[in-house]
């Protein structure tokens, strides 16, 4: 398929950047892994037109072959199907949900595999004190100031992040969607 | 049956998302849920099988925690095994009888002129439901008097002269109730340019006799069905969403048979078409002036596989067609579940909201891609129901 707008979500706010999108005029695709497929803002997002993934897991991507665009993302689900799109918005969400994974010495992006913020000391993650503000929260994918998601430490031309997959509780929503619409 | 895997359950965080989206859970508070039905069980009844509950005989097989879980724990898989495993068979004539699909659909559909008046008595109904333990109430399905296998055989020859093909692995339903679906997918086919074989051997895929508790003869038929689909040339396309999923995913998660054939080769005929479209290897040309008004209802198991985005891409295509997609909910019929006399009640309050969606819509037509679901919508609303492959096949020219 050919949308306008993949958004690989997860992330709390996917649904309602995809409604808003949709209602911009862009053919929108949402994919989400797992959380209930019933949120009412996903459903609304559904029920206003918007095509759906729901419990579904990108599991390859596609890359130009400089590595500068990403050409096309595939799911668990659809196998072979090459879902493609002008822009892809990663709010894929942050731990829980598995928009960011962890291991004992990093902290990583799973689906693009984009520029994470974390720190290399894994002693610090966490403040013992359990009410203290905790380090981790602050980790996640670091954006560009075009809203798109680094690789390598250079941004990627189609692809743009936000949500709470985001580091230090950035929200860019606004500025993206002035980019994207 | 497979092996408990043990890292599976214990991915499971106790989030109890999956217990928010069991549709039983809303109706039947005898249920204990998804996650203790589930993961938390299973913990227990490793221990000892003196501690597996009964109550997850309420368990649908719907699969809808799985879709929601986001640790990705194979509930529906874990709690179908522990079925198969501990439960004590209950009513083991009538589920057999609904299981046995292949028998009865054989027998009834040779008797069709017969069986089916028969079959629609209200004394039929009485009897079989006190004596049986069908519920009297439940929309049954009619018998075909021409089964789709032999109707097959008396186009046969045309389909031969086609140089490219698909196989169609039809199943029970196109078999012996509802031939006209496998007529509307030959007929699409040979208008995308292809002709229609149908496999060495077939049986039913088994699914209901996985729900009913029939391991042996659910992996007679999985054995059969696999050497088939091994043998075929090219892909096995089916039209039926729970066909698909036992096929490809139930007979190696529940059966513990290698499917890999499967997996490489069933494909629903839904994807297969949008894929080619997608490449542009296939053109639909439609007819002019259509004003359909519809709605799709998804079914759990085509959610489980996320195939209802091929469905709802194709269905988007047709011009004329104004169609607008249901919440996904539960219908409440899992299979053979709400033919159950026991059942009958609970299945159809969890359907309740469903059947007010559709009421509301003021959609001409429901389109569903599940033969179970379009009995149960049909009898819940006296509305008709049809396969987008039967749409896709009236409205192309």
């Amino acid at each position: 398929m050919r949308a306008d707008v993949i958004i690989i979500g997860g992330g709390q706010q996917d649904a309602a950047l995809a409604t808003r999108l949709l209602e911009a005029g862009k053919k929108v695709l949402l994919i989400f892994e797992g959380r209930k497929s019933e949120d009412r803002s996903r459903e609304e997002f559904r029920a206003k037109g918007g095509s759906l993934l729901a419990g579904d897991k990108v599991c390859r991507v596609d890359w130009a072959e400089d590595g500068s665009r990403v050409e096309a993302i595939y799911t668990e689900g659809l196998e072979d199907t090459a879902l493609r799109a002008e822009a892809y918005v990663l709010c894929s969400g942050r731990f829980f949900i598995r928009g960011l994974l962890s291991e004992e010495d990093r902290v990583w992006e799973p689906v693009f595999g984009v520029d994470v913020k974390y720190l290399k000391d894994s002693s610090r993650w966490c403040d013992p004190d359990f009410f203290a503000p905790q380090p981790f929260d602050s980790f996640g994918v670091i954006p560009s100031e075009d809203c798109k998601a680094l690789k390598d430490g250079k941004e990627v031309e189609n692809l743009y992040v936000t949500g709470d997959i985001l580091c230090d509780g950035i929200d860019n929503t606004e500025e993206l969607c002035k980019r994207i619409i | 049956m497979q092996e408990n895997n043990l890292t599976d359950f214990q991915q499971c965080l106790k989030c109890n998302i999956c217990t928010e989206v069991c549709p039983m859970m809303e109706v039947n508070p005898d249920y204990p849920g998804p996650k203790q039905a589930g993961p938390d069980g299973e913990r227990y009844r490793l221990k000892d099988p003196a501690f597996f509950d009964k109550s997850i005989k309420y368990c649908l097989n719907c699969k809808r925690c799985e879709v929601a879980c986001p640790s990705g724990v194979k509930v529906g898989d874990i709690i179908t095994r522990a079925k198969l495993r501990y439960a004590h068979p209950e009513h083991q004539l009538r589920n057999f009888a609904l299981s046995s699909t292949d028998l009865v659909g054989g027998l009834a559909s040779t008797f069709a002129p017969v069986a089916n008046p028969v079959l629609g008595l209200p004394l039929t109904r009485q009897v079989m439901d006190s004596v049986v333990g069908v519920s009297s109430k439940a929309n049954m399905p009619s018998y075909a008097e021409k089964r789709f296998e032999k109707w097959f055989s008396s186009i046969e020859e045309t389909q031969s002269r086609y140089e490219k093909k698909v196989n169609y692995f039809h199943g029970c339903y196109v078999n012996y109730n509802y031939p006209e679906l496998g007529q509307d997918f030959v007929k699409l086919m040979n208008a995308c340019g292809y002709g229609v074989r149908l496999l060495d051997k077939q049986k039913c895929c088994g699914v209901a006799m996985i729900a009913n508790g029939f391991v042996q003869q659910a992996k007679k038929a999985a054995r059969t069905n696999l050497a088939s689909i091994e043998k075929a040339e090219g892909p096995v396309l089916t039209t039926s969403s729970s066909c698909t999923l036992t096929l490809r995913e139930e007979y190696e998660g529940i059966l513990g048979q290698d499917c890999s054939a499967a997996k490489e080769k069933v494909c629903l005929a839904v994807k297969w078409l949008y894929d080619r479209i997608d490449r542009g290897e296939i053109r639909l040309a439609f007819k002019k002036g259509l004003k359909i008004k519809a709605v799709y209802h998804t079914p759990c198991h085509m959610q489980r596989m996320g195939t209802q985005f091929y469905t709802i891409e194709l269905l988007k295509l047709i011009p004329g067609l104004e169609l607008s997609v249901l919440e996904q909910k539960c219908c409440g019929i899992a299979g053979t579940f709400g033919f159950k006399k026991e059942n009958y009640e609970l299945s159809q309050k969890i359907g309740a909201s469903l059947f007010e969606d559709i009421r509301a819509s003021k959609a001409q037509m429901v389109i569903t891609d599940c033969e179970t679901c379009k009995w149960q919508i049909e009898g819940g609303t006296g509305m008709k129901v049809y396969n987008p492959i039967t749409l896709l096949a009236s409205v192309i020219e």
